[in-house]
C-alpha cells in the first residue's frame, strides 16, 4: 500500500470510530490485517489498528454470547465451542487456516462480506446481531448490513461486538461447505439452525453463501420447514425452493447451475443431519 | 517512524516506515530465515510467532509489532541445540527443498506449545496455511508428530 | 543379487537438512549485496502486437533509476532459453527484449533503480506504443489457413514452419500401422484433453547479477542448469563463456520452471550496462503469468488389439500448445509418445505430433516433461481397450508390458533419443511393483465394490516408465581431493534443487572411499569449479552424476591403495578401502588419515585428487504401478483420493527416504493436475487465476494415504544399480485416478482437471442414456 503514511493504535473504540471519521476514506480499520494486507487498497493513507481497543473481550452475558470486534477467529472458535452444538466454532475453522486464525478478526470477516465467507451463513442461522459503534451504538442483524459482494452500509461505524442471542445460542446447528480442495473459497457453503422438539423443527434458520451477492437466508424454505417434520415430501419442497431462491452466477470457480444443484444437496444433507445429531443426542 | 520490540528475545529499535510489512523489515534486517513466497497469505512461508501465536508476517505491518515479542526461525534454536522439531525434520527426511520449512517449524513449533499432544488429523489441519511443493506433507507430518513425542519425553 | 553397502541405501539424513530446518542456508535472494538495484518490467496488456514506440524519458529522468532498457537496449540474437544440450532442439525464437508481443505479459522493457518502489513508479512512466494484431487464443486454431502468424520474424530460426504457426512436428512410425489395424479384432480410439499446470515453486525465479573484481560477469541465481545458463548467455549476449561465472545457491523447487534462463538474460544486461548488482525477482503473479507451465495437449489414441489381448497398433496422435514460444517445444511432446508406448508390446506404432504457437502463456519444461500427458491418455485408454475385450484391466497390462531383455524401438525413433541407439531394458522391475501394489491397495477385495449410497468407492490403477538421463546426451563431471583427516572435498557441476541429491552424490563417494558421510564435503553447481554438468532435469543426476562422481572415488581409491601398498608394502590389488582404513587381507592396515598425511608431508609427495566423467548412451527407465483408491460424491461430483500406492522400480534405493519424499511430492503434484490444478486464460489472453488462492495446489487435508513400495530390480548400468526416481510418480494419479472413477460410478473422464463439475455432468448423461 504505497500511499499508507499514518499507523494509529486507538486505546478505545469511540476513539477508534473517531480517527476513522476524521480520515474521510483514508483510512481503513485494521483488525488482524488478513483481508486489507492481501486486497491493498492504493487509496489507503491510514490504519488504525483495533487490536490494542477496548473491544477484545470475549463474555457470556445474560446467556448471550458477545465476541469483540478486536476478538481473534482463533479465539472465537474456542469461545463459540458451547453454540449451536459446535457448529459455530466448525464454521470459523473452515474460515481460513490455523496462521490467518491466529491474526484475523471474526468482525473483519464478517465486514469483508465476501459473499462465501464461511463465519456469515453459521453466524446467520443464529439471528447474530452486530453491535455497532458510530454516533451512537446501535445493534443489528448481522445480514442487514452486507449491500453486495465485499460492499457493507457500515459506513465509518465499528463493529465492536458480535452477539449471539440467547434463545439462539441452543439451537442445533450444521455448517457444510462444498470446494474444489480443502483450502479453498465455497463453491456453496450451507448453515442450517433449528430447535428440535419431539420430532418438529422450530425456529428454522437457512443460510446460503456463495450463491448471491451477499450471504442469503432462504426464506421461503425455512417457512416450509417451520414446525415441520423431517418427511421426505416436505424436505423435497424445502429443497426445490431452496434452489428457486438462490442466484448464483457463473465463475470460474463453479457454473451457476452446479451451485444451484448443491446449493438443494447441501441444504438437505444438512437438515438430515440436524435432525439426526439430535437423536444421537437424545 | 520507530518500533520497538523483543525479536528473539533480545530488544531492538527499527526505523521503519509505516507501510513496511513485518517481512519486509525482517529480511532487510538480515533475518533471511523468513521467506517471501506469495505475499498474500497462502503459503505459510512468512510464519513467524507474535505475542506467542505463529502468523503470517507478509501480512503484518511492521508498525503493528511495536511492543510485541517476535520469534523468528533465527529464535528457535537455543544456543546451537536444534528445538525438537527442527532436530525431527531434519531426521526424518521432511525437508527437500526447504524453501517452505522454516514456516513449517514455525507453525508447528507454536502448535505443539500450545497442543502437545496432537492427532495426525490436527497436524494435517494446521498445516492447511503451509504450502509444500515438493514433499507431499506426508514427511512432514509425521515429524511433527515425532517432535511431540521428544518433547513430551523431555518434559 | 546387490552390493553389500554401508552408506549407499541408508535412510541417511541429507547433508544439509539442519541448515534448511534452521532457515540459515542462503538462497539466492538471502545475501545482502551492497548497492543492489532492483529490477521491475514493463509488461505487454495484449496478447499479440507490435510495439511501436517506448518513450522512457520520463522513467529515465526519476531520480533513483539507474537504467531503463528496450529492445533497441540488447542484442538482436535469437536464442531459446531452454535448458538443453547444445545445439538446443528447441527454436530459437526468443529475444531477450523483442520489438513485438507475443502474449499478455511479455516484457516489453526493464527498470532498475534504488529500490523496488522506485523501479515500479518509473514502470508506470514509460509510454508503450503498441499496433495491436489479431491473436490466436485458441491453440486448435493457431495452424487454420490465414491464422496470424505468431513469429514473422525473419531471424528467428529452428522453427518446423513458423508460416503455419507450428513450432515442431514429428511423425514417425515403427513397422506398418495400418497393416497392424488392418490385422487387429477390435480398433479402440479415444480422445483426451488436458490443461496448463503451473510449477508454483515455493522460491520465485530470482537473479542477482554482477561484475566481480575481474570484471566478469557472475550470477547468483535459482536455476537448474548452471553450465548450459553460462553456456546460452555467452551466446544471446555475445560474450565468452570465460568472462561469466554461475552460481546456484540452494534453490526453492525447480520442477523444470528453472531449466529455462528466465530472469538471467534481462539482469545480465542491466548488471553490464550500470556496472552495479542488479537484481531481478519475479513476482508470485509473474510465476504464474510470465514464467513457464505445462503443455496443455488434445491427444487421439488409436490402438488395434486381438481377441486374445494382445497388440497389433498402437497410434498417438497429438495437437500441443506450446504457447508464445517454442521453448522445449519439440522435446516435451516427444516424451509424450515415446514414454508411454513403448510401454506396450506391439509391433506397429505411430506417433504423430504438431507443436504449435498460439498467443498464450509459455509452456515449458515440467517435471515428467510430456509423459504426463501421455499417460493419462493411454492409461485410461489402455483401460478401456482391456474392458472392450472383458479383460481385467491388471490382467491386460501383465499381458502386454514391456519386459526386462525387451528394446524400445521408439526411443531411437523420435524425441530426445532420435537417430541414437535403441534401448534395451537390462532391468525391469514393473512385475514386482504390479504384483506388490495391487496387494498393498487390496485390488483384487476392492474392485467392483462401489457400495450404494451417495458415496462410492472404486480403485484403479495406471503403469508408467520414464527415463535416466537424456539417453546419448548428458555429461557429468566430477572431482574430489583428499584432506589430512580423510574427508574429501567434492564438486560436481549438478543443482541440487531439493532433490538430495548433494546427499545422494556425497553417499556414493563415502561409500567407495570407505568413510562416513560427514567426511563428504559436497559443492555444486558453481561453473567455476572442477565439474561439469547438464543439470538437474530428465532424471539424470543419481544415474548420470552419480556415476560421475563413483568413477571420481574409484579414482582417487586406486590412488589411496597405491599410498598404502607402499607404506605396507602389499599390493595394492588386495587392499580393501572401508570403515577409515586400508586393510591387506593378512590382517595389516593404515588408517586414511596416515594416508593422508603420508601423500601430503611425507617422502612421495602428491595430492590424492580423483576425476570422473560420464556420457552414456543408456537412459535406463524407473517404472511404476500405481493404484488409486477413490470416493465419488455422485451427488455433488466430488472426487475424494482415499489412498495412493505407488510401486517403482528404482533399480537402488540409494537413500530410500530420499527416494520416497520425491515419490510423495511428484504424487502430490499429479494430485493437483488431476483433480484441482488448472490455469485459465480468459478471452482477451489474461491468465484470470494468478495466485495461491485461486489455482488449488493440494495442501496437507486434501493429501490422501500415500503408500511407497521401493523396488530394486537392479540396473547394471547405474551406480550401485540406480536407475532414477525424481520425475515417474507424477505421471500417475491422472489416469489411476480416472480409472478409479470408472471402478465406482461407471463414467470415463477424458479432460484434466477431472472437477466436481465434469463428474457431475458425465453421470447426468450416463444417467440419461
Amino acid at each position: 500500500m504505497r500511499n499508507l503514511r499514518e499507523y494509529y493504535r486507538p486505546k478505545t473504540g469511540e476513539e477508534a470510530f473517531g480517527l476513522k471519521q476524521q480520515m474521510n476514506g483514508r483510512g481503513a480499520y485494521l483488525g488482524g490485517g488478513t483481508d486489507l494486507m492481501v486486497h491493498r487498497p492504493q487509496d489507503i493513507e491510514a490504519v488504525i489498528d483495533l487490536r490494542h481497543a477496548d473491544i477484545g473481550q470475549c463474555e457470556v452475558v445474560d446467556g448471550a454470547y458477545v465476541v469483540g470486534g478486536g476478538v481473534s477467529l482463533r479465539q472465537a472458535e474456542e469461545f463459540l465451542a458451547p453454540v449451536a452444538g459446535g457448529m459455530l466454532r466448525e464454521a470459523v475453522r473452515e474460515t481460513a487456516p490455523w496462521l490467518i486464525r491466529n491474526a484475523a478478526t471474526l468482525a473483519g470477516n464478517v465486514a469483508n462480506a465476501s459473499p462465501a465467507a464461511d463465519s456469515v451463513p453459521a453466524l446467520a442461522v443464529l439471528d447474530a446481531e452486530l453491535m455497532l459503534l458510530g454516533t451512537e451504538k446501535e445493534s443489528v442483524p448481522l445480514l442487514s448490513i452486507l449491500s453486495g459482494p465485499h460492499r457493507t452500509t457500515l459506513g465509518n461505524r465499528l463493529i465492536h461486538g458480535i452477539r449471539i442471542p440467547v434463545d439462539a445460542v441452543g439451537r442445533r446447528g450444521v455448517f457444510t461447505k462444498l470446494s474444489r480442495s480443502k483450502s479453498d473459497i465455497a463453491q456453496v457453503n450451507v448453515a442450517v439452525a433449528a430447535n428440535v422438539s419431539g420430532d418438529r423443527l422450530n425456529n428454522v434458520r437457512i443460510a446460503l453463501g456463495a450463491v448471491a451477492p451477499t450471504v442469503i437466508r432462504a426464506t421461503r424454505a425455512e417457512a416450509i420447514m417451520e414446525g415441520q417434520r423431517l418427511d421426505p415430501e416436505t424436505l423435497k419442497a424445502a429443497v426445490d425452493t431452496t434452489r428457486e431462491e438462490v442466484r448464483p452466477i457463473t465463475d470460474w470457480r463453479a457454473s451457476a447451475d452446479y451451485r444451484r444443484h448443491v446449493s438443494g444437496v447441501l441444504v438437505r444433507r444438512a437438515l438430515e443431519r440436524l435432525v439426526a445429531s439430535t437423536e444421537e443426542a437424545a | 517512524m520507530r518500533v520497538s520490540c523483543t525479536l528473539n528475545g533480545r530488544p531492538i529499535e527499527w526505523e521503519i516506515v509505516p507501510n513496511e510489512t513485518l517481512l519486509d523489515s525482517l529480511r532487510s534486517h538480515g533475518l533471511t530465515g523468513t521467506k517471501r513466497v506469495c505475499e498474500s497469505g497462502e503459503c505459510g512461508a512468512c510464519a513467524v510467532i507474535v505475542d506467542g501465536l505463529a502468523m503470517d508476517s507478509c501480512l503484518l505491518l511492521t508498525a503493528q509489532i511495536d511492543g510485541a515479542d517476535v520469534v523468528t526461525v533465527e529464535g528457535l534454536e537455543t544456543a546451537g541445540t536444534l528445538h525438537p522439531v527442527e532436530a525431527a525434520f531434519a531426521e526424518n527426511g521432511a525437508i527437500q527443498c526447504g524453501f517452505c520449512i522454516p514456516g513449517m517449524v514455525v507453525t508447528a513449533a507454536n502448535f505443539l506449545e500450545q497442543n502437545p499432544h496432537p492427532s495426525e488429523d490436527e497436524v494435517r489441519h494446521v498445516f492447511n496455511g503451509n504450502l509444500c511443493r515438493c514433499t507431499g506433507y506426508k514427511k512432514p507430518i509425521e515429524a511433527v508428530l515425532n517432535a511431540a513425542q521428544t518433547m513430551g519425553e523431555q518434559r | 543379487m546387490s552390493v553389500a553397502t554401508s552408506v549407499v541405501g541408508r535412510r541417511a539424513p541429507k547433508v544439509d537438512a539442519i541448515k534448511l530446518a534452521t532457515g540459515r542456508a542462503t538462497f539466492a535472494d538471502d545475501v545482502d549485496i551492497r548497492g543492489l538495484l532492483h529490477t521491475k518490467l514493463v509488461k505487454s496488456p495484449y496478447p499479440h502486437a507490435r510495439i511501436t514506440s517506448v518513450d522512457k524519458s520520463r522513467a529515465e529522468a526519476l531520480p533513483g533509476v539507474e537504467a531503463v532498457i528496450t529492445w533497441e537496449d540488447v542484442p538482436r540474437i535469437p536464442f531459446t532459453t531452454a535448458g538443453q544440450s547444445w545445439p538446443e532442439p528447441s527454436p530459437y525464437d526468443m529475444y531477450i527484449l523483442d520489438n513485438k508481443v507475443r502474449f499478455v505479459g511479455d516484457p516489453v522493457a526493464a527498470v532498475c533503480a534504488e529500490t523496488p518502489e522506485i523501479a515500479a513508479r518509473a514502470v508506470e512512466l514509460i509510454d508503450v506504443g503498441y499496433e495491436v494484431l489479431p491473436a490466436i487464443l485458441d491453440y486448435r486454431q493457431s495452424m487454420n489457413p490465414g491464422a496470424p502468424i505468431i513469429h514473422d520474424e525473419p531471424e528467428s530460426y529452428g522453427i518446423y514452419d513458423a508460416g503455419r504457426n507450428i513450432a515442431a512436428h514429428i511423425d514417425v512410425e515403427i513397422g506398418d500401422l495400418e497393416a497392424g489395424l488392418r490385422e487387429a479384432d477390435l480398433v479402440i480410439e479415444h480422445e483426451f484433453q488436458v490443461q496448463y499446470q503451473q510449477h508454483t515453486c515455493l522460491e520465485p525465479h530470482v537473479t542477482i547479477a554482477f561484475l566481480d573484481e575481474d570484471q566478469r560477469l557472475v550470477l547468483r541465481t535459482s536455476t537448474q542448469i548452471p553450465y548450459h545458463c553460462r553456456r546460452m548467455l555467452a551466446f544471446a549476449l555475445d560474450i565468452p563463456v570465460r568472462n561469466i561465472h554461475v552460481i546456484k545457491p540452494r534453490v526453492g523447487g525447480g520442477f523444470g520452471n528453472k531449466q529455462e534462463v528466465v530472469t538471467e538474460p534481462i539482469a545480465a544486461v542491466l548488471a553490464l550496462k550500470t556496472r552495479r548488482p542488479v537484481k531481478l525477482e519475479y513476482t508470485r503473479e509473474e510465476e504464474f503469468t510470465i514464467a513457464r507451465m505445462r503443455h496443455p495437449q488434445h491427444l487421439k489414441l488409436r490402438t488395434g488389439v486381438r481377441r486374445d489381448g494382445s497388440i497389433t497398433a498402437n497410434e498417438v496422435n497429438v495437437l500441443t500448445n506450446t504457447g508464445a514460444y517454442g521453448t522445449h517445444s519439440l522435446t516435451v511432446t516427444g516424451n509424450t509418445g515415446t514414454k508411454p508406448l513403448p510401454l506396450y508390446r506391439s509391433p506397429n506404432m505411430r506417433f504423430y505430433a504438431d507443436i504449435v504457437y498460439a498467443n498464450l502463456p509459455i509452456s515449458g519444461a515440467f517435471r515428467g516433461y510430456g509423459a504426463p500427458q501421455g499417460f493419462f491418455a493411454m492409461e485410461v485408454h489402455m483401460d478401456e481397450v482391456a474392458e472392450s475385450l472383458g479383460m481385467d484391466p491388471l490382467e491386460f497390462r501383465k499381458l502386454n508390458h514391456i519386459r526386462q531383455g525387451d528394446t524400445d524401438l521408439m526411443s531411437a525413433a523420435a524425441g530426445e533419443g532420435a537417430g541414437k541407439k535403441a534401448r534395451v531394458m537390462h532391468s525391469c522391475g514393473l512385475p514386482e511393483c504390479i504384483e506388490r501394489g495391487s496387494a498393498a491397495i487390496g485390488w483384487r477385495e476392492k474392485r467392483g465394490k462401489p457400495g450404494t449410497g451417495p458415496r462410492r468407492r472404486g480403485v484403479g490403477m495406471c503403469i508408467l516408465m520414464q527415463g535416466s538421463g537424456v539417453a546419448g546426451d548428458e555429461l557429468a563431471a566430477a572431482a574430489l581431493k583428499m584432506n589430512e583427516d580423510a574427508s574429501f572435498n567434492l564438486m560436481v557441476g549438478s543443482a541440487d534443487i531439493g532433490t538430495g541429491s548433494d546427499t545422494t552424490l556425497s553417499q556414493i563417494a563415502a561409500e567407495v572411499l570407505g568413510v562416513p558421510l560427514d567426511h563428504i564435503i559436497i559443492k555444486s553447481g558453481d561453473t567455476d569449479h572442477i565439474s561439469f554438468d547438464y543439470g538437474a532435469y530428465a532424471s539424470s543426476t543419481a544415474y548420470i552424476t552419480g556415476t560421475s562422481v563413483l568413477k571420481a572415488s574409484e579414482d582417487a581409491r586406486q590412488q589411496i591403495v597405491a599410498v598404502a601398498g607402499r607404506m605396507m608394502d602389499e599390493d595394492p590389488e588386495g587392499l580393501l578401502v572401508h570403515d577409515g582404513r586400508v586393510s591387506s587381507l593378512n590382517g595389516k592396515s593404515v588408517s586414511l588419515q596416515e594416508v593422508a598425511m603420508e601423500c601430503l608431508y611425507g617422502e612421495d609427495k602428491k595430492l590424492i585428487i580423483g576425476t570422473g566423467s560420464h556420457a552414456t548412451k543408456e537412459s535406463p527407465p524407473p517404472f511404476v504401478a500405481m493404484f488409486a483408491e477413490v470416493e465419488v460424491d455422485v451427488e455433488t461430483g466430488q472426487v475424494h483420493p482415499i489412498e495412493i500406492v505407488t510401486a517403482v522400480d528404482v533399480g537402488r534405493a540409494l537413500n530410500p527416504d530420499i527416494c520416497e519424499g520425491q515419490v510423495e511430492g511428484a504424487v502430490a503434484q499429479g494430485l493437483g493436475y488431476a483433480l484441482t490444478e488448472e490455469i485459465l486464460v480468459g478471452d482477451d489472453g489474461r491468465v484470470l487465476n494468478p495466485c495461491f488462492m485461486d489455482y488449488k495446489i493440494f495442501a496437507a487435508p486434501d493429501m490422501p494415504k500415500l503408500t511407497t513400495i521401493l523396488v530394486e530390480a537392479e540396473e547394471p548400468t547405474g551406480p550401485f544399480g540406480a536407475k532414477s526416481v525424481a520425475e515417474i510418480a507424477i505421471n500417475g494419479p491422472a489416469p489411476a485416478i480416472s480409472n478409479a472413477i470408472y471402478d465406482a460410478v461407471g463414467i470415463r473422464l477424458h479432460s484434466l482437471p477431472m472437477t466436481a463439475e465434469k463428474v457431475l455432468a458425465a453421470l447426468d448423461a450416463k444417467a440419461d442414456a
